[in-house]
């Protein structure tokens, strides 16, 4: 019995070995299952696009040679304990150069001090927590920051809507959700109006309806919901079950079809900020959006949107460097001043977070309108 | 005060569907004393169940799509007694338990695979209109669907105490549960009254898991969550006891909708557990149950 | 003998790791994967102790080591210096003995208080007493804001590598088995066979399952304090039923009361899972989703088919007493 086992461990390192190849290898950690995964599935559908449209030219320019490029990617389940196995994986048995990833905050604060001890710059796409890149040389990413956000939809909330009441309803477990909300609630407290009700829940409930009723004993005009596209539907179906008619306002956690898929006409009426609107007049967005609906028969969502551009951004940056080195590739980076993507356009100043504008989305008839735009 | 009674009707909606899971949990220890952790799958494979059976038959009304479902999820439940836990039945009891948990692994990464990872709802088959009685003279915003699963859920609840009390093979079952070794000597089918209780533990589980998608949302993952509590209500209520594992659910749904509501969510699952431990601190056998009282 | 020979090889496995040699054959990444085969020997074992030997059905392991993890953490974030500002290798000696320890005592603390209130109970309602403490212990951590809440705790020091783990299995298989052979041990496994006859025996029972559930404890601890520092980062969810079921399925997969078995289930259901991660996403990478269901499969048949695991109760050599001694 024990000779089996001690059999089974060359297996596993033969499984792992595979022929070396001449060319550039990239991580990829996306949550392409667990309870997100359609947000892992347009950040697969969005690498696809990116890896087709830089080897269809012979690759990345290196120096003074051209060399084919090769995402890896690794599903994390949406879990910090498994990002930091992708994370471990990815660095020191594929080797790469560069990680893309992960997209919950939760996660990339797992697999950020993996990537930062050893070296490997890293651009998440879609963690807007603030301490993601706090402190860390090699963490970048590719979105705004939630004190922004927050700031955005109070001051929606505020001026737009005219709300003098709200309430929040987060996920106490989740960084994102928690510093947004706390952020939403200073932000529309400074700006004249009153908070009347802060309730939280944990990841993974499903019933909320104690919650709602008690926010509906105080009666908000605007209720903000800063939680992922999974639980949003569930929460706003079940708040108009119990006769809450405030309306609802989210974050950038919205952006995804499965919102209005799940949800259906209770969507309707509600806003959210988020990165970027399909309907903005950019043409690289315009290029970029015609191709993933040429392949994948979708509009792309911000998550999609954002891989694109942290994809290309590291891309760039190797060949700014001009060798396949992370160290230089981390430098190239930094140095990044007004690359132009889909999603708008990057400068690093200094840290790890860029300098962006953000959007207001209405939904409409099941489909993300164009609200307005908010520039820092 | 119309807070409140929105609360009652909060807690009364899941403490519903707690009981319904719970009885399943309940029924199959009191018969073989065996904590069957594929329970809380049953739960969740019967709530896909109806998914499938909402989307594909959409012609379907309620009346006929809820017991279809259930028959479907019983047969389910039947057949994993007959090949899992059938062969182990005079094992060590630990492999059992064991193996309970790797078929409640298996059917959550089947479900995940074949239906996908992602949250979904059974669409709405009930009215969704607020009950305008209720909103009149009480001043509570309920809506019909979620009174119409508590009653629902009482009556298949007061079936199955009939089906226990008053028929023969209920007879069986109490026997059973009184004395496994002697029941067979006295003629009694003991396999077929070990796959009745498991036919009807998992009915039941599925119309919970029905009546939890149209309420709230399924997911490949949710039986390990609500399974567990509902486990823990029936061990509040007293395990093995029919009117116990239906006490214990309310009871702990109740906690839980006013720890939320007036504490903390954070604090759910704590003052959930330590209720629990209380409890069984106080009555050792929980609520309802006595060791030497009818088990079922 | 075969211990000497496992730490005659981990410690050049660690240096040349850690030098780089060999990259395609000995890399971090199966060093990740030895380490936490380590670390769950640690839990699967101790956990062996109550259900194995003692023959109680105890639920609620993830807590103790959610106790270890978070102590551990604290000490090596708020109460200790970091490694970088002591003596290279001594310092991390240091650090590694005073928050492992600290993890040890606090977890064998609290578990020795959480005994005295389990032990009133028996059977299944022992399970569900020990179950509801694991997630009562995690929903405390979860309302404690200054580890992080539920959120988690980031930023623990890696203090761990390889050689502490597989020196700290080894130290604590050494333990255990002395541990069992001794008069301490003779007790539990007399209360297995028949309480009442240990009890007329003069055996007092109910100290005698404390301190199986103190040691236990203890060690679920050790396990969680290399956990945090070998992870860094730790979440109060990490430490629940979920947890705790996979250690239960290890030690039954392996056998119970047979620390041979705890080993071999653990080896076995990590290789298991992390083979299937490989073999399939090198040859049918299609089918990589799969993984988790062909695993449970394999557990149920193994039970189906052996029912007292893999080992049963048989022991190896070196891990049974010297005859004679």
């Amino acid at each position: 019995m024990k000779l089996c086992t001690l059999a089974l461990l060359p297996l596993l390192v033969l499984a792992g070995c595979k022929p070396a190849a001449k060319e550039l290898k990239i991580g990829v950690s996306a949550p392409t299952t667990g309870s997100i995964s359609a947000t892992g599935q347009s950040a697969k559908n969005a690498i696809a696009l990116v890896q087709d449209e830089i080897n269809a030219g012979g690759g990345v320019q290196v120096g003074d040679k051209q060399v084919k490029v090769r995402f890896i990617l690794e599903d994390d389940e949406d879990k910090p304990e498994s990002t930091a196995t992708v994370f471990q994986k990815l660095i020191n048995q594929d080797k790469v150069l560069a990680i893309i990833g992960s997209y919950t905050s939760k996660c990339s604060n797992a697999g950020a001090p993996i990537a930062e001890a050893s070296g490997i710059p890293v651009v998440s796409p879609w963690s807007t927590n603030p301490n993601v890149t706090k402190g860390r040389k090699f963490i970048f990413r590719a979105c705004f920051i939630d004190p922004f956000q927050g700031r955005v939809v109070a001051q929606f909330a505020t001026s737009k809507l005219k709300a003098k009441t709200g309430a929040v309803l987060y996920d106490v477990a989740s960084d994102y959700n928690k510093g947004i909300a706390e952020v939403f609630r200073d932000e529309f407290t400074k700006m004249g109006g009153k908070i009347v009700g802060f309730e939280t829940y944990n990841t993974k409930d499903t019933d909320f309806s104690a919650q709602l009723t008690k926010i509906k004993g105080a009666n908000p005009e605007v209720l903000f919901l800063p939680n992922y596209f999974n639980e949003v539907p569930l929460q706003i179906q079940q708040a108009r079950k119990l006769g809450l008619t405030a309306v609802m306002l989210g974050g950038d956690g919205w952006d995804n079809p499965e919102l209005v898929k799940l949800g259906g006409k209770v969507m309707d009426g509600n806003y959210f900020s988020n990165h970027y609107s399909p309907d903005i007049d950019n043409p690289i967005a315009k290029g970029f959006i015609a191709k993933y609906k040429a392949r994948f028969g979708l509009v792309p969502d911000a998550a999609a949107a954002l891989t694109y551009d942290s994809a290309n951004l590291i891309l760039k940056a190797v060949a700014t460097a001009g060798k396949a080195d992370s160290k230089a590739i981390r430098d190239a980076l930094a140095a990044t001043v007004g690359f132009q993507g889909v999603t708008g356009n990057i400068t690093y100043g200094g840290g790890g977070d860029p300098v962006k504008g953000a959007v207001v989305i209405k939904v409409e008839d099941g489909k993300f309108v164009f609200d307005s735009a908010v520039n820092p | 005060m119309d807070t409140i009674i929105q609360q009652l009707f909060n807690a009364a909606q899941l403490g519903a569907v707690y009981a319904l899971i719970a009885l399943g949990y309940s029924m199959v220890y009191g018969i073989i004393r065996l904590i069957n952790f594929a329970h809380g799958d049953i739960f969740m494979l019967g709530g896909f169940i109806g998914l499938l059976l909402t989307t594909r038959f959409g012609w379907m009304p309620f009346y006929l799509l809820l017991p279809l479902a259930m028959l479907l999820t019983a047969l389910v439940g039947v057949a994993i007694e007959r090949v899992a836990y059938r062969r182990l039945r005079n094992a060590q009891r630990m492999s059992v338990v064991i193996t309970t948990l790797g078929v409640g692994i298996f059917l959550e990464n089947l479900v995940r695979l074949t239906v996908g990872p992602e949250t979904r709802q059974i669409p709405a088959r009930l009215p969704s209109a607020p009950v305008v009685w209720l909103q009149q003279h009480l001043g509570a915003f309920v809506t019909w669907d979620k009174l119409l699963i508590i009653l629902i859920s009482l009556a298949l609840m007061a079936i199955l105490w009939l089906v226990v009390n008053r028929t023969l093979i209920g007879t069986a079952m109490r026997a059973v549960a009184d004395n496994k070794d002697a029941v067979p000597l006295m003629g009694v089918n003991l396999n077929l009254v070990i796959a009745v209780t498991f036919a009807i533990g998992s009915a039941l589980a599925a119309a919970g898991g029905i009546f939890y998608g149209q309420a709230y949302s399924i997911d490949p993952y949710m039986g390990i969550d609500l399974g567990w509590k509902a486990f823990i209500a029936a061990v509040i209520g007293g395990i093995g006891s029919i009117e116990g594992a239906v006490l214990g659910s309310f009871l702990l749904a109740g906690v839980e909708v006013i720890t939320v509501a007036y504490l903390s969510s954070n604090l759910k699952n704590g003052i959930a557990f330590g209720l629990l431990i209380l409890l069984l601190l106080v009555w050792p056998w929980g609520i309802m149950g006595k060791p030497t009282l009818k088990k079922v | 003998m075969v211990c000497t020979l496992i730490l005659a090889l981990a410690l050049p496995l660690q240096l040349s790791v850690d030098a780089g040699l060999f990259p395609d054959v000995l890399n971090p990444y199966y060093l990740h994967l030895l380490t936490i085969i380590g670390m769950n020997i640690i839990l699967v074992a101790s956990l062996n102790l109550l259900n194995g030997y003692l023959g109680e059905f105890a639920l609620g392991h993830a807590g103790f080591m959610a106790v270890g993890a978070y102590t551990a953490a604290l000490l090596a974030t708020k109460a200790l210096p970091s490694a970088a500002a002591l003596p290279p290798v001594l310092g991390t000696c240091i650090i590694l003995v005073v928050t492992l320890g600290g993890a040890m005592l606090m977890a064998a603390g609290i578990g020795y208080l959480i005994g005295l209130v389990t032990f009133k109970t028996v059977g299944d309602y022992l399970a569900i007493i020990t179950l509801g403490f694991n997630m009562i212990i995690v929903n405390a951590i979860q309302n404690l804001d200054f580890v992080g809440g539920p959120r988690g705790f980031t930023g623990i020091p890696k203090n761990t590598n390889f050689l502490a783990v597989a020196v700290c299995a080894l130290l604590t298989l050494g333990l255990l088995r002395n541990l069992i052979q001794s008069s301490f041990g003779r007790v539990w496994v007399s209360i297995r066979e028949n309480a009442i006859a240990a009890e007329l025996m003069g055996v007092s029972i109910a100290k005698a399952k404390n301190w199986a559930f103190t040691i236990a404890a203890a060690f679920a601890g050790l396990a969680g304090g290399l956990w945090a520092q070998n992870q860094q980062f730790i979440t109060p969810r990490s430490f629940d039923y979920i947890k705790t079921t996979e250690i239960l399925v290890m030690l039954y997969l392996g056998g119970m009361a047979s620390l041979s078995g705890s080993i071999l289930g653990v080896v076995a259901y990590t290789l298991l899972m992390e083979l299937l991660r490989n073999l399939l996403s090198a040859f049918a990478p299609q089918l990589a989703e799969w993984r988790m269901l062909i695993s449970p499969l394999i557990l149920i048949v193994i039970m189906l088919t052996r029912q007292t695991g893999l080992l049963g109760n048989r022991e190896w050599r070196w891990l049974r007493p010297r005859q004679g001694a």
